[in-house]
């Protein structure tokens, strides 16, 4: 290659990656003074070890805080009386619960107290298993004083939300977390509903508020001699090609009692199906045809929609359906659990790993180094970027994984320099020790690159959560290694083309042809 | 390293694994029924106390962290992590402590709290003390991810069969299951806490086994090729190979620990004290030690003896066949 047209490509692929990598992770205002840039490193959505969890405490009816049971009795006026009256305080004076509901339990006090938690527990377990099922990277599901249940999920905040520079993305994902603990924490049983009274029968959820705010009368389309579990044996979360719906499995007795119901629903003057879970309806079904098949498909929204509704009703269906009725007053967002500026010290601590590699590669391998060390910050540029578009979540783990797929980057690409050593050593020319180093090592380095590619498709299919997160982390990185690694060759060659002691460009000794002089 | 004979020392290899595994089983069930679990539950699935204080007037945090401070202080009580919230109402803060704490000392704590911050002062907030038990559900998560990391591992091995041998593809296999078992019983013997995120260290652990043998295997390999190693019996031919792989395989673990390392450290100054991203990043360096070592001592000296197994069935088939078939199967 000559001079020129190696001088320009190296100049083209160094200017583009520094931008790429200076877009990629510097955050700055703009000379407006008003508008800010975030990087795309800041856009990408962390787990809950970086931004927080949004969290919230269900109350059962009967149960109040101490909080407001303190503001109303210090008022002093008729309600406070009343709240003396009415409320007992839970063993550690948190929670206060009313007399009627501890009554309803046992008549000992104590033993009340104890019914009570039992509820709770079981709810709170039924719970935890719901939002599993929601594919968070991380959640917990507390009993607290054996009077309420605390939820926490994670916020998924990207770092620019998390530090208040972002208010949009901040606004949208508080309302997905307060959405999806808005729906996950529903208590009641799931009916199919219709507002034509002779396809469906009166029953206790009569009259519904939908999610229109209009009061709508239902009718439970499915006969009482069923249960719901007859029916749908489940509802799982489905996306194709940028569409998100609820999946639907019905059982064979549910194919035949669907088929019947969709049939007289298509010619009424009502062609929905509501799905409901105790009083609220989740989603509609529109029915313009008989429904045969053993299932099918409701369109959701967006992902998070689907993801939510899927959840509840499965969970619903599959006897996850809560004893008690809950309420709570707001969701509340807190600092990450993992610190503060957990997110900007594990940057900067990837920073510090990626100079110590650089600078050891320019000491050992001179100019190849630090065409090694521009490799790498492409490679950390790609990354930020693919992991961004893909939009998955990053959390510690996640982290982790990249660490490991940058570790993979470095070894592929030593592995080949040493072996290129090796050969020039045996008085190789430098051109001919790339050839023989770089097919020496292609083998081993593209099926490594293949295994854990093929590993990290299985996590990312088989592992749901945080495990999946990881896979798709792990085959981000795996394809950016094997990528780059070829990228690398294609620059090592066009670099050091105008070179004139190349041996002396890759760091490597002469010592076979030293011999020969 | 050069002068360790690692073929010869399998039984001392074992005897070291298994006391690892066998003290790690050990605390892990004495803390099954002491503490509440056979690992440390991290934050996904733990039980723990809390002060949590609100409060709903313009004030600095630092005023009501000061008076929390303090009320923790005077009753002796010291809190493993303080989360800050904003609500509709006001600030919160949650000062959580382990279930090991006292009880009384807390509420007494945080009625103290509460007279400080509460509707008698100007900052018309409240303090109180509750109990929050784990429940857990995600035992499916836990199922996924566990078919997923088999799932893995058995990949692995089918790769080692088709790319090495299947000596070396047992060795792997075994590798896998010792570096996960050593793995788990280093994080039951240190108590590190165990979340999700261990979940995804563990595939972290195979995958880096699975380097740290291809780079073993591969260079045993291409020595056992060599004129010089044929005539060096089975244990020699793996110790040698292994001199010289052992450099490579023990500087990406050093790498990647000391990766870990600087993530702790800065994890430290991320003001998370002994929880978030130091236990993770403990866990990380258990992870990097249990493959150092199983990859590098464990399982060479397990694959020598699998190994000389295989080369004596292969010289007995040998000695089955006599002349020029004799020689053809000597050469394969």
């Amino acid at each position: 290659m000559g001079k020129i047209k190696s001088a320009i490509i190296t100049v083209i692929v160094t200017l583009a990656t520094l931008v790429l990598f200076l877009f990629g992770v510097v955050s700055c205002g703009l000379p407006d003074g008003v508008h800010r840039y975030n990087s795309i490193l800041s856009n990408i959505h962390l787990g809950s070890e970086f931004t927080g969890d949004a969290y919230t405490t269900l109350l059962p009816e009967g149960v109040i805080t101490s909080e407001e049971y303190n503001f109303t009795v210090a008022e002093e006026g008729d309600k406070a009386a009343e709240y003396e009256e009415t409320y007992v305080a839970s063993a550690s004076g948190a929670y206060y619960v009313d007399r009627d509901v501890l009554e309803g339990y046992s008549s000992d006090t104590q033993s009340a107290f104890a019914a009570l938690a039992s509820e709770v527990e079981s709810d709170a377990a039924k719970l935890s298993q719901r939002i599993s099922a929601r594919n968070y990277t991380s959640y917990s599901v507390n009993v607290v004083d054996g009077c309420a249940i605390r939820v926490n999920v994670p916020t998924n905040f990207t770092y620019a939300a998390y530090t208040g520079n972002d208010v949009t993305s901040l606004t949208d994902d508080l309302l997905y977390a307060s959405t999806a603990l808005g729906y996950l924490t529903l208590g009641g049983e799931l009916t199919l509903r219709n507002t034509v009274s002779s396809l469906g029968q009166w029953d206790s959820v009569s009259s519904s508020q939908s999610q229109d705010e209009h009061e709508t009368v239902t009718y439970n389309i499915i006969s009482s001699k069923y249960d719901i579990s007859d029916i749908i044996s489940g509802f799982s979360y489905y996306a194709v090609g940028g569409s998100y719906a609820v999946r639907v499995n019905l059982t064979s007795l549910g194919r035949e009692v669907i088929s019947e119901k969709t049939t007289a629903i298509a010619e009424s003057d009502d062609t929905y199906i509501r799905f409901y879970v105790g009083g609220t309806s989740i989603i509609n079904l529109t029915c313009e045809s008989a429904i045969t098949e053993g299932s099918f498909y409701i369109e959701a929204s967006d992902e998070e929609t689907a993801r939510n509704y899927a959840a509840l009703l499965n969970s619903a269906v599959n006897g996850g359906e809560l004893a008690l009725e809950y309420s709570y007053d707001e969701v509340v967002y807190g600092t990450a659990v993992s610190g503060e500026n957990a997110a900007m010290f594990t940057a900067i601590a990837a920073l510090v790993i990626f100079a110590a590699l650089a600078v050891y590669a320019v000491a050992r391998y001179k100019k190849l180094g630090l065409l090694f060390a521009l490799m790498a910050l492409l490679f950390c540029s790609a990354m930020i970027a693919v992991i961004y578009l893909v939009g998955t979540t990053l959390t510690m783990a996640g982290v982790f994984m990249w660490l490991l797929t940058f570790a993979l980057f470095t070894i592929s690409n030593f592995w080949a320099y040493e072996s290129i050593r090796k050969e020039s050593q045996a008085g190789r020319t430098i051109q001919a020790s790339v050839k023989r180093g770089y097919r020496n090592t292609l083998a081993g380095i593209l099926d490594t690159h293949i295994v854990i590619a093929v590993i990290s498709v299985m996590l990312a299919l088989i592992g749901v959560g945080e495990v999946a997160a990881c896979g798709m982390v792990l085959l981000i990185g795996t394809l950016a290694s094997y990528l780059l690694y070829w990228f690398t060759r294609f620059m090592w060659y066009t670099t050091m083309s105008p070179a004139r002691d190349k041996y002396k460009f890759c760091g490597f000794k002469r010592e076979a042809f030293e011999d020969d002089d | 390293m050069t002068k360790f004979n690692v073929s010869s020392k399998m039984h001392l290899f074992i005897i070291i694994s298994s006391l690892v595994v066998a003290i790690g089983l050990a605390i892990g069930l004495i803390c099954q029924f002491t503490a509440g679990g056979f690992f440390n539950s991290g934050a996904d699935y733990s039980s723990y106390r809390s002060v949590t204080v609100q409060y709903s007037m313009p004030t600095t945090d630092d005023e009501v962290s000061e008076i929390c401070e303090n009320a923790f202080e005077s009753h002796g009580v010291s809190y493993y992590l303080a989360t800050e919230a904003e609500n509709a109402g006001g600030d919160e803060i949650e000062y959580r402590f382990s279930l090991s704490a006292d009880e009384s000392a807390l509420i007494a704590a945080a009625q103290e709290i509460d007279s400080a911050v509460g509707i008698g002062s100007g900052l018309l907030g409240s303090a109180s003390y509750s109990e929050h038990t784990a429940a857990f559900g995600g035992m499916n998560d836990m199922m996924y991810a566990g078919i997923a990391l088999a799932a893995a591992v058995v990949f692995q091995f089918i790769y080692f069969v088709i790319r090495y041998k299947l000596t070396m593809a047992a060795a792997a296999f075994v590798a896998d299951l010792h570096n996960l078992l050593i793995y788990f019983a280093l994080l039951a013997i240190t108590r590190v806490q165990v979340s999700v995120s261990v979940v995804a260290i563990s595939v972290f652990v195979v995958l880096l086994t699975m380097i740290g043998c291809g780079i073993l295997f591969s260079k045993m390999r291409s020595d056992f090729r060599n004129d010089s190693f044929k005539a060096m019996p089975s244990f020699e031919q793996v110790d040698e190979s292994l001199r010289e792989g052992f450099k490579p395989v023990t500087i990406i673990n050093v790498v990647l620990a000391s990766a870990f390392v600087l993530l702790l450290v800065f994890s430290l100054f991320a003001g998370s004290g002994v929880y978030g991203l130091f236990m993770p990043c403990i866990s990380g360096i258990l992870a990097v030690i249990a493959c150092q070592y199983g990859t590098l001592m464990f399982t060479p000296s397990v694959y020598s003896r699998l190994k000389q197994h295989a080369d004596n069935y292969a010289a007995k088939r040998v000695s089955k066949y006599s002349g020029a078939k004799k020689a053809a199967k000597s050469a394969e």
